[in-house]
């Protein structure tokens, strides 16, 4: 990356003491994101995305949660050394999240002025009917049709998708650097999902914020994102710039998961299975996590945990047989035949 | 499909389901027609509030519906006793979306399978055991499984037993609702390869209820799109992908995220505005007209019936090239 890092992760790992013993959710992830960069973490339930973007924030609770790393370097600070109170700071200010589930992270009781004005108060310089004025902005920079009236009302007059604009309004509030947007789009229509990620997109664009994008689905990853790190179990196994990944995707559980996906206009007769289920974070294999269920898996993978290793453009992967899968020409083309 | 006349196995005319509610009367479903073969699947499409999933309910009985018919393999069962259409109840068969909330907690998975031939007059003992074996090996469940609990499964497998437990009873008829959608990817591709194999094998129509394009233009063989209440385009999957008619049908598959960034980004795409208009109060004419990019004066007036634009490809739009006028119910009834 030319452009300094805005945000910069280094072996962040984030363990849970449970009945069942320690579980590593997230082991030694290094990443980082530039200035007005997207960044998308993408990944199946379980492996360690979402708690990522928690542990970014501080927001697990300790114990059961044991965060330790080298640093979360953001805005010269390291999120890790930080006191609570600078943390409150950084949160909502510096860096906004917003949630899958926008209803259970709106207050019910209160209009959606009232909460954009807590978030303006909390972090603005605005006073007096100032805070108003900038909330019905901020309700109209989210496209909200008749801001002015639609201020007043509370979450439950809202759909899904007006919902998770009024989240935006209020993240985008503080005019902050980060946003994490977690699944921000899983709950919501085809075409809703379309519009919410183009607003996010062109917010992001405007206010110069960069984001982090954490999602489970490769086709909004592809439409969305400037790199792409791709988790399993835990660990990084793959991370490039967005082209590159789909053009020719290196590591074996990337390949698995974009040919597990139905690819419209170009069907097969039968999807790409990826046998077995992912391992329970209590029981991980010793070597590779994702070799049980690996078609290039041998008896090494079972044995050493591969490293992530450089493959250009700022790529890296994590797999023994990266030499062999790279030189290898892909099995067949997975993305032609799909109308414009 | 090969045979010229066949008895649908499932047939659906006219149907309206409307409820009463504390906000006033609500049509979920307003005038709903279609056929499925035998070993067909037709996908249904549509987001939140279109009304599928009370079609489904009327199909599944789970709700009385308004009017219209309901035939299965033939026979109406909208105008028979709560005897006779008992009879004709294990023919038509539910997979649900979230299998954890369809099985009971504290059944065992062999109970599960065993309660719908138990209580469908399979009465010898061993020949319950022998069928119990044989769908959890359809489903591909090991058969040590048969004693554990549906916590005892992962997603995967819990939506296996989902599905042997609608084969159970030889159905001609499940209606899959969202059935991937709690899914990782991973699971999914399991989940839908062993819906086309069961098919393949019984021959069982599917009605593919999903919210997901994608998905449907990977199983079913035709495709309806369903907007607030209606169905609005019909076609086979492959010309309904590549030459839609209906221009909410196009909005869906342009709002579909693709896998390609050198040719799909979000930032370029032209969405369709706005939200699902209140089911209450549904707009006149076409309903699609508030949010429609090519809608002229009409569509606000008249409500476009659902035509043949050939080739058993219907759509409801006034705009839509090449669509004939008023279709008989027949037409809409035997697909080609």
């Amino acid at each position: 990356m030319t452009r300094p890092a805005l945000l910069d992760v280094k072996d962040l790992t984030v363990r849970f003491r449970t009945p069942a013993g320690r579980l590593t959710a997230v082991d030694r992830l290094s990443f980082d994101i530039a200035a007005g960069e997207t960044l998308a973490i993408v990944g199946e339930s379980g492996c360690g995305k979402s708690v990522t973007a928690m542990a970014l924030l501080r927001l697990l609770r300790s114990p059961p949660a044991e965060i330790s790393g080298s640093h979360v370097r953001f805005e010269g600070a390291d999120l890790l050394a930080l006191s609570e109170r600078a943390m409150r700071d950084v949160r909502g200010n510096r860096i906004a999240m917003i949630f899958q589930d926008p209803l259970s992270a709106l207050n019910p009781v209160r209009t959606v002025a009232d909460q954009i004005i807590e978030s303006l108060k909390r972090h603005t310089g605005l006073r007096g009917p100032a805070l108003h004025r900038r909330a019905v902005e901020l309700l109209d920079l989210v496209r909200i049709p008749e801001p002015q009236r639609r201020a007043e009302d509370y979450p439950h007059h809202f759909s899904g998708g007006m919902r998770q604009r009024v989240m935006i309004a209020i993240a985008i509030a503080a005019n902050p650097r980060l946003l994490i947007a977690d699944e921000p789009t899983t709950a919501l229509d085809v075409t809703v999902q379309a519009q919410i990620l183009k607003l996010i997109v062109s917010l992001q664009k405007e206010f110069g914020m960069s984001l982090l994008l954490i999602s489970h689905d490769l086709g909004v990853v592809a439409e969305t994102a400037d790199r792409v790190l791709v988790m399993y179990a835990g660990r990084k196994v793959e991370e490039r710039p967005v082209a590159d990944l789909f053009a020719r995707p290196l590591h074996p559980y990337t390949r698995a998961l974009m040919r597990a996906r139905p690819t419209p206009g170009q069907r097969r007769e039968l999807l790409d299975e990826i046998p077995g289920i992912v391992p329970s974070l209590a029981d991980l294999p010793p070597g590779c996590a994702f070799a049980p269920r690996c078609a290039h898996a041998d008896e090494a993978c079972a044995r050493l945990q591969p490293v992530l290793e450089g493959v250009g453009g700022g790529g890296s992967v994590a797999c023994l047989h990266l030499g062999r899968l790279a030189g290898e020409k892909p099995r067949a083309p997975i993305l032609e035949g799909v109308p414009a | 499909m090969s045979a010229p006349v066949e008895t649908p196995a499932l047939e659906v005319r006219d149907l309206v389901v409307s409820y009463r509610t504390g906000r006033g009367p609500l049509s979920a479903v307003d005038g709903v027609s279609f056929a499925i073969r035998p070993g067909e699947t037709l996908g249904l499409v549509g987001e939140s509030g279109c009304g599928k999933s009370s079609l489904a309910k009327a199909i599944v009985q789970l709700v009385e519906p308004t009017s219209g018919a309901l035939k299965v393999e033939g026979h109406d069962i909208t105008g028979l006793t709560a005897r006779e259409r008992r009879a004709l109840r294990p023919k038509v068969q539910m997979v649900f979306q979230d299998p954890m909330g369809a099985l009971d907690p504290r059944q065992r998975a062999g109970t599960i399978l065993e309660t719908p031939l138990k209580l469908n007059g399979v009465r010898g003992k061993a020949e319950r055991r022998a069928r119990v074996a044989s769908l959890m090996e359809a489903v591909g469940l090991r058969p040590e499984f048969i004693d554990r609990l549906p916590h005892e499964f992962s997603g995967g497998q819990r939506q296996r037993i989902g599905i042997a437990r609608a084969l159970a009873l030889d159905p001609a008829v499940i209606v899959c609702d969202e059935p991937v959608s709690a899914l990782d990817v991973s699971l999914q591709a399991q989940v839908l390869n062993l819906l086309r194999k069961v098919q393949r094998e019984t021959s069982v129509a599917y009605l593919f209820i999903s919210h997901d394009l994608s998905v449907v233009e990977h199983i079913a063989d035709r495709v309806a799109i369903m907007y607030l209440g209606r169905i609005v385009e019909l076609a086979p999957r492959e010309t309904l992908w590549r030459a839609p008619l209906h221009p909410y049908t196009r909005a869906l598959i342009e709002a579909l995220p693709r896998m390609d960034p050198g040719a799909s980004r979000i930032a370029d795409k032209t969405i369709v505005g706005g939200d699902l208009p209140s089911p209450f109060a549904p707009p006149k004419g076409c309903r699609f007209h508030t949010r429609c990019p090519i809608a002229v004066g009409r569509c606000a007036i008249d409500a476009p019936a659902l035509s043949d634009a050939g080739d058993g490809h219907l759509v409801a739009c006034h705009l839509a090239p090449g669509a004939v006028a008023a279709p008989t119910a027949g037409a809409v009834l035997q697909p080609a």
